[in-house]
């Protein structure tokens, strides 16, 4: 089971043949639900750091929610382990359609320096399709928002200035 | 602003009751090409776990190397200065078992647990037996023994405890975790809830194990460190500097005095960032949005600031062997020696001490609902500490007032002075973190002067070179962590990593939780994990 593509198991099992699915993102404003799959937590620092250090993040449209059932997309930090894999899949499941999956840091996309191995299954990139994969070992909250607005508003990158950015 | 009471530990006097010590007992076994590691036979080790009863010997760690089975002691009298003595005992089973530690040491518990997990080899007479981080969900059942089997790959099953029967009566069970929305690792807890009070804690770990030490093997030093730094990002400084320490022992490399001192002033911003982050993460749990505010806020200004100096937010990739290693620097940190960098970073965290860290500190002891929820709740007692020998802000808090930094050749100018409270509970832990950082920015503003006398040296006294050592060598580390002592051993050989032994303390931090959680409010439950400041992603290596 460990390589099954969540995405596509997860829509398919919504929408067996329906007509394409709106865009991701069609609500404001977008709710995130983080998921620590297994890491150093130093992503969960800068995420932590973007939501209450003045990034300016409820006049981008982005809250966060404690639960995942009003989550519009899944912010996923960590390397998959395992034994997070149910975890992460029984969040996305969920989460209410349309729905979208970040991930945040070089482990969330290809294991980073965790790569698979008995407990780790090395990043999501090849378990399921990512909506928005921003890079870093950890990436700023700065490149984490501004991949975050990059999806709300894909054609022209805003770039956020925080309001006590030096 | 005035210090707490310093509390020193009596000298114990040394006992002569004709049996010998644990020390001598260890000295007496089979002599190797470590001097400080001795192998024991079956009766050896039977011997050494009885005379562990009534011995003082410090517990460090217990780990296998799918042959061995070490047992790491500090032999530091109490009292005395707290530099690791190492010594250590190693035993080659008999079959896949041998007699635990954890009926005299309670810290060895976690490590038998993980040995058992990882290896498969079991410990006889265990206070603790559950699995620590293998619940089931691996590809394979003691992945690292030359045993091990493939696995069915599947969901995580737990096995818990049949509840207690008054929480069936009259109670409920109440699970936290792995994913609570919240930015803390990924741990589980299960609460068993009777009248509003926690009766029965349960934590199941593992949810963020990596294998990291089994990763380090065959890697270069430099790629270890690199690798130590992720252990827990709570910690990172820590582990980069253990495992330094370790290989710079092993292989005979002084590191220049520069950078000795530029090793602690990113370990000391360290602990600044880490006691932050917990603090705000108790004011959140407490719902007091002021204080947490201010305390986000101060932590972000910290991360700006090293940013703008060592163009990093978080202290990772920062300590290699020999020294430190501070790249991608921005241009006004390269006009400047690294040196006059460092110590401009730490006169101007320093300056913090007077500008906005009092204010906080008043706001915090000003928040009367956070003060009533944090006063008395988690108590750990002075006896519990004693048998677990905890460390950091936990152990400190109840009086234990160990500090590995008195040792180091960095703090030996700058008299350090570490706080020490003797209440135990959530708010001494929290206040603790608040002396804490006091220390810090004092160190900070003595280390910026230090390097600033340093400023026009070259970069020789930034990074000693290593060399490329060709036999097998062994060596060890311990640093004081934000947390507690942290403590590596290493072995080397053709000028890699051949094995590596961490010891962190956020396993017995995370025992010591599940006891102090019993009998707390239900309310209180968040406040109180968040003043242990328990890395999951540290427990579960």
């Amino acid at each position: 089971m460990s390589t099954v593509l969540i995405r596509a198991l997860f829509t398919s099992l919504v929408a067996p043949a329906g007509p394409a699915l709106p865009p991701v993102i069609s609500r404001s404003p977008l709710v995130l639900f983080h998921v620590d799959s297994g890491g150093c937590e130093a992503c969960g620092l800068e995420v932590e750091a973007l939501i209450h250090g003045n990034y300016g993040l409820a006049e981008a449209g982005v809250s966060f929610a404690d639960t995942p059932r009003t989550a519009d997309m899944l912010l996923v930090t960590g390397a998959y382990s395992r034994m997070m894999m149910p975890v992460v899949q029984a969040a996305w499941e969920a989460m209410p359609q349309p729905k979208g999956l970040l991930a945040v840091g070089a482990c969330a996309l290809d294991g980073g320096p965790f790569g698979k191995n008995y407990a780790m299954l090395g990043g999501l990139e090849s378990h399921a399709s990512v909506d928005c994969a921003i890079p870093g070992c950890p990436p700023t909250p700065h490149a984490v928002l501004e991949g975050i607005v990059s999806l709300l508003s894909p054609a022209s990158v805003v770039r956020p200035v925080a309001a006590t950015e030096e | 602003m005035s210090l707490p009471p310093i509390l020193f530990g009596g000298i114990l006097p040394v006992r002569e009751d004709g049996r010998p010590s644990v020390r001598r007992l260890i000295r007496s076994g089979e002599k190797t090409s470590t001097p400080w590691r001795f192998e024991l036979d079956e009766d050896g080790w039977y011997e050494l776990v009885e005379r562990l009863r009534d011995d003082p010997i410090t517990f460090m760690g217990l780990w296998c190397d799918g042959v061995r089975i070490h047992a790491l002691f500090s032999e530091n009298i109490p009292g005395g200065d707290s530099r690791l003595r190492p010594l250590m005992a190693s035993l080659v089973p008999d079959g896949p078992r041998y007699r635990g530690l954890s009926s005299v040491r309670s810290a060895a518990s976690p490590f038998e647990r993980m040995i058992h997990d990882l290896w498969g080899v079991e410990a006889m007479e265990a206070v603790d037996v559950r699995p620590l981080v293998d619940h089931g969900a691996w590809s394979a059942n003691a992945p690292l023994s030359a045993r091990a089997v493939p696995s069915s790959e599947g969901a995580a099953s737990f096995v818990f405890e049949a509840p207690d029967p008054t929480v069936t009566d009259r109670g409920m069970i109440l699970p936290y975790g792995p994913a609570t929305g919240g930015m803390e690792g990924p741990v589980h807890h299960r609460l068993g809830v009777v009248g509003g009070r926690i009766r029965t804690v349960e934590t199941a770990g593992g949810f963020a194990h990596r294998g990291v030490t089994a990763r380090m093997v065959g890697m270069t030093p430099a790629a270890a460190v690199e690798l130590a730094g992720r252990i827990s990002a709570t910690a990172t400084v820590a582990h980069q500097w253990t495992l330094c320490m370790a290989v710079e022992h092993a292989l005979g490399v002084m590191v220049p005095p520069t950078a000795q001192c530029m090793r602690a002033v990113l370990a000391e911003i360290e602990r600044i960032h880490t006691h932050l982050t917990w603090l705000a993460r108790t004011a959140q749990a407490a719902r007091a949005d002021l204080v947490m505010g201010r305390l986000y806020r101060a932590r972000e200004t910290l991360a700006r600031l090293c940013a703008s100096v060592l163009g990093k937010r978080l202290l990772v990739d920062t300590i290699i062997p020999g020294g430190v290693l501070l790249s991608g620097r921005p241009a006004e940190g390269a006009e400047l020696g690294l040196p006059a960098a460092m110590a401009r970073l730490a006169d101007e965290i320093a300056a913090f001490d007077e500008r906005e860290f009092p204010e906080i500190r008043a706001l915090w002891l000003a928040s009367a609902g956070l003060m009533e929820v944090l006063s008395g709740a988690g108590h750990v007692s002075r006896e519990e500490a004693e048998t677990l020998t905890l460390g950091g802000p936990v152990g400190r808090a109840c009086g234990r007032g160990l500090d590995l930094r008195e040792s180091y050749d960095a703090y030996g100018a700058v008299s350090l002075r570490t706080p020490v409270r003797t209440q135990g509970d959530a708010l001494a832990r929290s206040l603790i973190r608040f002396d804490d950082i006091a220390e810090s920015l004092r160190l900070l503003a003595a280390f910026a002067r230090e390097l600033e006398g340093r400023k026009d040296e070259g970069p020789g006294e930034v990074c000693a070179p290593v060399p490329a050592v060709l036999e097998r060598a062994a060596g060890y580390g311990a640093v004081e962590g934000p947390s507690g002592p942290v403590c590596h051993c290493v072995t080397m050989q053709e000028g890699r990593i051949a094995q590596v032994f961490v010891a962190d303390p956020a396993a017995i931090l995370s025992m010591t939780l599940e006891k102090a959680l019993s009998g707390a409010r239900w309310e209180e439950f968040d406040v109180v994990k968040c003043s242990f400041g328990v890395s999951a992603a540290a427990a579960d290596l």
